[in-house]
Parts: C-alpha cells; sequence; structure tokens
C-alpha cells in the first residue's frame, strides 16, 4: 500500500541536507518495524520519495514524502509507528492512504509559501519604507540573477545564463514590522519546471534596497507546498484527498 | 546561547556537526548529576565512528545519577567564530560549556591527535596542566590505546586510566559520588579513594628522575601508599560485560557508518611489531549467540542497513564460519548489508569465499608486512609465501580482480633484498593472475601496494629498536616507487614526517610534554590531517624545548634501560619481551598461542578469565 504523509522538519534539523534526510527516513521507516517494501537490486532500500530536495537551512512545516509498504495498514497506525522512531525535529503531520495510483509529488507541486523573518538587530532599515521598497522591487519588469551552466562542456563557451525570476515571485505580503523584525508571507515558485530558492529572493530584495544582509540574519519557514486544482491554489494534501475522491468516484 | 549559536550555524561548514539531534541520543536532566563529557579529539565525522564512543556513552548513561554528552574537534571555520565570539566549547548534548562539566574525558587513539587534545582544553577555559587547576574545573581523564605510554601527556591529565575502560569509569564514577556527598573540597579524597582501583593512574602521584646522560633513572610513588606499579584494567568475560543494543545514529555522514560488533578482544598471533597483539591479551570471544542477540536488537533499534565486525584478527574468530553464515541470513531477509574487514584467507574455507562473493564483494587486503621470509620471521608475521599465491589465486578464480598488499618499510634488521621482495611479492601476485586461463578470471586487474612507515611501539619486541631516519625512508620509497612502476600496480605511501613524530611520543617520557604543549601554542592542530600538518613548527618546539628526536628514536636502548613506561603493567612481562626480542635477532619464529603457550606472563597478572589460555 502507498501513503502520502505530510511532515514538519524544525529546528536543529534544518541543518541536515536533502541526501541526509533520504538516509534519514530509510532508516526510521526500518526502525519503525512496519514492514516496509524494498527496492529490488544489488542495494535494496525502502522506497520513498519526495516532493522536492529540501533546502538546507529552512525550517518546514509543510513537507511531503510518498513511501511504500507491504501491507494496508491503518493510517493512524503509521503515523504513530513512525513518529515513535522519528529523532527530535521531525514529525509526520498527516498521512493519507493511496490505494490509487496518482502523480507523484514532484510532478504536482508548483508553488511554496514562506514565512520569512528578517532580524533587524544588525541590519540598518528604514522600516517606515520597507513597503514602500519590495512594492518598487516589485514594480520592475526584469529581476536577474546569473545561473551557472550545468553541462561542463557548454559551461566553457557560456559560464552561465541570465535567468528572469520576477515570474516566479507570485505574491509578497508584509506580516508584521518593528524596529526588531520583519515578518514577510512570500509566495515563490516551487517544483520541476520553475523554482526560485526563498535566500536567493532575499538576496535580491537586499540588494535592490541597498542593504546588505548575509544568511545569519534571516529564517526561513515553509509554511506549505501547493499545486493547481480547478484554477486555484490547494496544498498538497488537500490535492491528494481530493484526486483520490475523484478517482475512486470514477 | 542558543541564538548566537544558530546564526554562527548558518555561516559554517557542516553545521551537522554541532548539532546533538541523532537517533537514540541520551538526554537527561541535569540537576544532581555527575556529568561526563566524552571527548574525541577529532572532527565529529571522525570520532562517531569509534567504537568505544557507543561503548562507554552507552554504559555511562545506564548509571541514573549520572549524564554522558559528548565533545568533538571543532572545524576550523567553527573554532574561529568561536574565539572570535569568546564563546566556549560546548557539549553536544546540552551545549553546556565544558569547564562546567565534572569530568572531561579524552580517548587517545592516536599520538597525532595530543595537540586537538591541548587544543579543546583551551577552547573551554580549563587550564591545561593539571597542577593549575583547581575544584572549579573538570577532572581531566585520559583513556585508550596510547595510554600504555601515558608520559608524554602525563602533566596535562588528573587521571589516566589505562586499559579497558568498562569497569573502570562505572568505579570512578560510583566513588565520586560518595565523594560528592562528602562535600570535601580536597580532590586529593577522592585520588585515594580511586588509587587502587586496577588501570587508575594518577600521575601527580609520580615523580621521575632522570641520570645524567638523560636516560631515566627511576619513576617512583611520591607516597608510600601509592602503588609503585599500575595494572592494566581488563574486562574478565566479554559476554558478561555491557555492550550496547541500542547505538547513536548520526544524520550527516560519517566515516564508518554502520553497526559494529566486537567480536572478541586480543590476538593470538603474536607478531612483534604490533602494540595492539601484546596491550589487549588475552584472547577473549564474546558467544557467537551473544553475537547474534546484540546484531538482532541492534538491527531494531537503529535502523541501519550495515553491520560489521571489528577485532584485531576476525578470521581467528572460534565461530567465525558460523557467523559469517548467520549474517548472510541476516543480509537476505532483512536486507542488511554485511561488510567484512580484511581477513587472512590462508584459513578459510573455499565454500565461505563462495558464500561472501555472493553477499557483497568486500575489498580483498593481505597484509604480509614485510617482503621476504627472513623478514617475515623476523617480525613473527607468520604467512608464508604459498599462503599469499593461493589466497590470491582463490580470490581471482572466484572474481576478484583486485587486491591490497600492505607492507610496513624500516624494519628492524631490513635490507635491501626485503624492500625488492616486496617488488617480487607483487609481480608474483600478477604472474598468479596470469596463470589462470582468461574465462576464469575478471578482466582488468588492479595490485595496490602500500607501505607505511614501523614506529616502535612501548610494551613491543621491538621497544628497544632505534626507528628508521626520514632520509632512509624517502630513499626506500623511492626504489619502490621505480621497481613497482606496471600499468597493474598502484604504489600508496604516505609522508613519513608523521611517522617520525609518532615515534617521538609514543616511546617518550615526560619531558616530551613540553615539545607538545609548545607546539600547541605555536598553533599546531590536526596534525594528523594533511591540510594542517606543519612539521616545521613540531621542530622548532623540539628545538625550544632543547630536546633531540634521535635520543628518542636513533638510540638503540639496553634491555635494562629505565623505560618511561616501566610503571605501567600491561600484563605481559619484560622478560617475555626481552625474550621475543633476542629471538627476532635469531630469525626464530614463535607460534601463535593456540598452538603453544609462551608464557607471556599474561596468566601470571590475571587469572580466574574466560579466555584463551587458563
Amino acid at each position: 500500500m502507498n501513503y502520502r504523509a505530510k511532515y514538519k522538519k524544525v529546528g536543529n534539523m534544518k541543518y541536515i541536507s536533502h541526501l541526509d534526510l533520504v538516509r534519514l527516513f530509510h532508516r526510521v521507516l526500518r526502525k519503525s518495524e512496519l514492514d516496509i517494501e524494498f527496492s529490488k537490486g544489488f542495494n535494496p532500500h525502502p522506497i520513498i520519495a519526495f516532493a522536492n530536495a529540501s533546502g538546507v537551512g529552512i525550517e518546514s512545516i509543510g513537507e511531503y514524502t510518498d513511501f511504500e509498504l507491504k501491507n494496508d495498514i491503518e493510517e493512524s497506525t503509521v503515523l504513530e509507528d513512525i513518529n515513535k522512531a522519528m529523532p527530535e525535529g521531525i514529525e509526520l503531520l498527516e498521512i493519507l492512504r493511496m490505494p490509487i495510483k496518482v502523480d507523484s509529488l514532484m510532478s504536482v507541486v508548483n508553488k511554496s509559501e514562506y514565512k520569512i523573518l528578517i532580524d533587524l538587530e544588525e541590519l540598518d532599515i528604514d522600516i517606515s519604507n520597507f513597503n514602500n521598497c519590495i512594492n518598487k522591487f516589485l514594480e520592475q519588469e526584469e529581476i536577474l540573477i546569473k545561473k551557472k551552466t550545468k553541462n561542463k562542456r557548454k559551461r566553457r563557451k557560456t559560464p552561465f545564463k541570465l535567468v528572469n525570476i520576477r515570474e516566479m515571485i507570485l505574491d509578497v505580503l508584509i506580516v508584521n514590522i518593528n524596529e526588531n523584525e520583519i515578518e514577510l508571507l512570500v509566495t515563490l515558485s516551487s517544483g520541476s519546471s520553475e523554482n526560485l530558492k526563498p535566500s536567493i529572493f532575499i538576496e535580491k530584495l537586499f540588494e535592490f534596497i541597498g542593504v546588505n544582509i548575509n544568511k545569519s540574519e534571516f529564517n526561513i519557514l515553509r509554511n506549505d507546498f501547493f499545486t493547481e486544482y480547478n484554477g486555484e491554489s490547494i496544498n498538497l494534501m488537500e490535492y491528494s484527498k481530493k484526486i483520490l475522491e475523484v478517482k475512486s468516484n470514477g | 546561547m542558543k541564538k548566537k549559536l544558530d546564526k554562527i550555524l548558518k555561516d559554517i561548514e557542516l553545521p551537522g556537526r554541532y548539532l546533538g539531534n541523532e537517533i537514540n541520543v541520551v538526554r537527561k536532566e541535569v540537576e544532581n548529576k555527575t556529568r561526563f563529557g566524552f571527548c574525541f579529539p577529532d572532527v565529529y565525522e571522525v570520532g562517531m565512528s569509534f567504537l568505544g564512543l557507543h561503548i562507554l556513552y552507552g554504559i555511562m548513561n545506564t548509571m541514573e545519577n549520572v549524564y554522558c554528552e559528548r565533545i568533538f574537534a571543532p572545524g576550523v571555520d567553527m573554532e574561529d567564530r568561536l574565539r572570535k565570539e569568546n564563546i566556549s566549547i560546548f557539549t553536544l548534548e546540552e551545549k553546556t560549556p565544558i569547564k562546567e562539566l565534572d569530568f572531561l574525558g579524552f580517548t587517545l587513539q592516536y599520538e597525532l591527535s595530543y595537540t586537538n587534545v591541548l587544543n579543546i582544553m583551551d577552547l573551554g577555559n580549563i587550564p591545561l596542566k593539571a597542577k593549575d587547576r583547581t575544584l572549579d574545573d573538570p577532572i581531566i581523564i585520559f583513556g585508550g590505546p596510547c595510554t600504555v605510554n601515558p608520559e608524554p601527556m602525563a602533566e596535562f591529565a588528573d587521571i589516566i586510566i589505562i586499559g579497558e575502560g568498562e569497569e573502570v569509569l562505572v568505579n570512578i564514577l560510583n566513588e565520586y559520588e560518595i565523594f560528592k556527598k562528602q562535600n570535601s573540597n580536597n580532590k586529593e579524597e577522592f585520588y585515594k579513594r580511586i588509587i587502587n582501583i586496577d588501570g587508575v593512574y594518577i600521575p601527580s602521584f609520580y615523580q621521575v628522575l632522570y641520570k645524567e646522560d638523560g636516560t631515566i633513572k627511576e619513576i617512583n610513588p611520591k607516597e608510600d601508599w601509592v602503588k609503585p606499579k599500575i595494572k592494566r584494567a581488563i574486562i574478565k568475560d566479554l559476554d558478561k560485560i555491557y555492550f550496547p543494543d541500542k547505538i547513536l545514529v548520526p544524520l550527516i555522514d560519517i566515516v564508518h557508518d554502520r553497526i559494529v560488533l566486537e567480536i572478541f578482544r586480543g590476538c593470538l598471533r603474536g607478531c612483534r611489531f604490533c602494540q595492539a597483539g601484546m596491550i589487549y591479551r588475552p584472547v577473549r570471544e564474546r558467544s557467537i549467540e551473544r553475537l547474534k542477540d546484540l546484531a538482532d536488537r541492534l538491527i531494531k533499534n537503529t535502523g541501519y542497513d550495515e553491520i560489521s565486525l571489528s577485532s584485531l584478527s576476525t578470521s581467528d574468530y572460534s565461530e567465525i564460519e558460523n557467523l559469517i553464515k548467520y549474517l548472510i541470513e541476516v543480509n537476505l531477509n532483512k536486507k542488511v548489508g554485511i561488510s567484512l574487514p580484511s581477513m587472512r584467507l590462508d584459513n578459510f574455507s573455499k565454500d565461505l569465499i563462495e558464500e561472501i562473493t555472493k553477499v557483497r564483494k568486500t575489498g580483498l587486503t593481505f597484509a604480509p608486512e614485510a617482503g621476504t621470509q627472513r623478514l617475515r620471521d623476523i617480525i613473527n608475521k607468520n604467512i608464508k609465501e604459498e599462503d599469499l599465491l593461493n589466497s590470491s589465486k582463490e580470490a581471482f578464480e572466484n572474481g576478484w580482480n583486485s587486491l591490497k598488499l600492505y607492507f610496513m618499510i624500516g624494519l628492524p634488521e631490513e635490507t635491501k633484498e626485503d624492500i625488492m621482495g616486496i617488488k617480487e611479492l607483487a609481480f608474483k601476485v600478477i604472474d598468479t593472475y596470469h596463470s589462470i586461463p582468461k574465462e576464469n578470471r575478471q578482466p582488468g586487474l588492479k595490485v595496490k601496494v602500500s607501505t607505511s612507515t614501523f614506529v616502535p611501539k612501548a610494551f613491543t619486541p621491538f621497544q628497544w629498536e632505534t626507528q628508521i631516519s626520514l632520509k632512509e625512508i624517502e630513499e626506500k620509497q623511492e626504489i619502490l616507487k621505480a621497481e613497482l612502476k606496471n600499468k597493474k600496480i598502484i604504489y600508496n605511501y604516505h609522508d613519513s614526517k608523521t611517522s617520525i613524530l609518532e615515534g617521538l611520543i609514543a616511546r617518550g617520557d615526560r619531558r616530551v610534554s613540553n615539545i607538545i604543549l609548545e607546539v600547541f601554542n605555536m598553533g599546531a592542530k590536526f596534525d594528523s590531517w594533511h591540510e594542517h600538518f606543519d612539521f616545521n613548527k613540531w621542530l622548532e618546539a623540539i628545538k625550544k624545548s632543547n630536546l633531540d628526536i634521535d635520543f628518542y628514536n636513533n638510540r638503540k636502548k639496553a634491555y635494562d634501560e629505565v623505560l618511561p613506561w616501566d610503571h605501567i603493567d600491561v600484563g605481559v612481562s619484560k622478560e617475555f619481551l626481552i625474550k621475543e626480542s633476542k629471538k627476532s635477532k635469531e630469525i626464530k619464529t614463535t607460534d601463535d598461542c593456540s598452538k603453544i603457550c609462551s608464557n607471556c606472563g599474561i596468566t601470571k597478572s590475571y587469572s580466574d578469565f574466560k579466555g584463551v589460555c587458563y
């Protein structure tokens, strides 16, 4: 039976890489003693897939994973057993049994919503003008970043290409602003076709404002992953439930 | 502190080293606990691969009143930030500055880690010398194999544990509980309580007197209630003693990331260059039932997908074939990979080799150590050339096409013939490969020859020998480089400057601590790391200390010279070591303990244990 789970990755867990996370899930699934389905071949491992390569340095309360068990086990049991085996900082929040095949997480994801906290202790920002700055930033037609050419051979002629990320910034909202910190709610394109890292968004925003900011001065939390369904944006869990309903009703 | 740390972690390499959030990490309330910091003086990825850490962390945390946390050497980038922002190095679990701990224990696994030990104490604002510390500082304990010659680090330790730590540490901590209740502010009273425990060495209670020629006159206890000799701590029954059935599972990549089962301690081969073979006698095995049970529980409690075996000579385990068969079963049923260490294939059944091939092709390593039978006899490494060639043939016929051969250069009585012997063996292995018809072997043969530099160690029959000079090492490496030039051979050799220093420290006395302190003050650290090692700093430090490397490394010692470790008793007698030393010069071998007892003395020192010698 296939399962889709929404999980959180908070606190110190933000520092582990995607590869570390994959290995962690492999081990936690084994430790949970649930009857896991293994891949075939020389190096059998639990069958598991993720929505996105999770960014290092980002906390999240909206991550997703798909995995397969040999048997059909009740959702709450699966959730409990896995959470018992998890180390601190990672926890399954919700789980969905998927008796029917659905599209992979990676293929449906198209945006992410982030809560961004900027620590103003060491930064010199005019908070009264900040809203204005954001508006002006977003009025630009082009916000260009350099993307390193992946192909080594091509890289010799064209070391990088310019990408316009403006279209990938979908929404920016100032939730709270005072002399200690700024809280933003930002929606960015996410997924296999177009993907904008929140740290790059921040880098470009502050470059535009003319202030030097470094990684230790902001905190990023992903609230959720979203996809399009019937013209609306819904999170992946809601989407998965809807798809299952539709498919099971024929 | 947490906010400060968070900011730093975002800015440095491998923040996962500093988190302490592993699967199975132990967290306790700190109130009313004796706090013990276990430190492996290298980075997280190295230290977490050390089996001893898992054993001692586990056993101390089973004690209700003890909270054992871990400390590792910070990366260079982290250290810069700690120093810049005046943050003390802290424990992984609670992020407590190490100065606040009751005990700080360092495991001394290799001599070149000593500057890291000092560096970590310095980062914790703890005075380096024992005499400068007060009750406000943690009690500094050293353990690990290097402590059989503890003298170069004696000035920095309050307590040194010699031998196997499981019981000693528990006893020390129990005594500390009692001492705490007495509300005394006299550390010496605590030391008096523990001094008679086997394995406990309190360096401040001993003094060393020197002769005019610089050799040692005597090593004496300062008080009459102090034992003149320190007996090594030894675990009698490996089945009964604690072994963790649950271990820390790291979140980041570490060097050896798997379950390790310690199958036995000690070794019965008696190779004359090998310190471990002498200081861990006698052989004591874990029963196969115990090992199977531990394997099951560890797999269940960790989620690891790989299991490995640890011992000094795995193929000598009495039930190795059954153990491997069992592990192969586990591999098939639980999809847990098995990693078999290098093994002597000369005593393996043909079927077993075929079985192992099915599961995973492990690296094949042979360690003849010397290129000629003559030199192998001198060092008592009892491998015959036919064994090596037969095993290679077996391996090639079973699909292996790559092989590693380990040798040492600078062995006692070594001649040019012995060096050429290395080349001859390598080529004979190639010939063996070619003697097999093409259809019965895999293409693409690679023979990897690796030479390291022999360093004479304390408590071996070679402890009186001179060590080869830097110039001679380099000459011999050049000869081999030329002789082994062949498409099918890869020759690996290590920078030998570190071996010179290893020799100085391994057989050094208390005066060598001045060199270690001096070179640390000059900024030396991570000396076993190629990118950080600075030989010139060491040379300068040696000069400043008015000591001479040659005195320690290149002087042939008389059998009756007082050695810096003479007050330590590992169980093997000096008479035995002298006998073996003389035998080596007569090119006579000594059979292994299972064939004949050579009266090494271990049975006289320790009776009533479950071991090979009864």
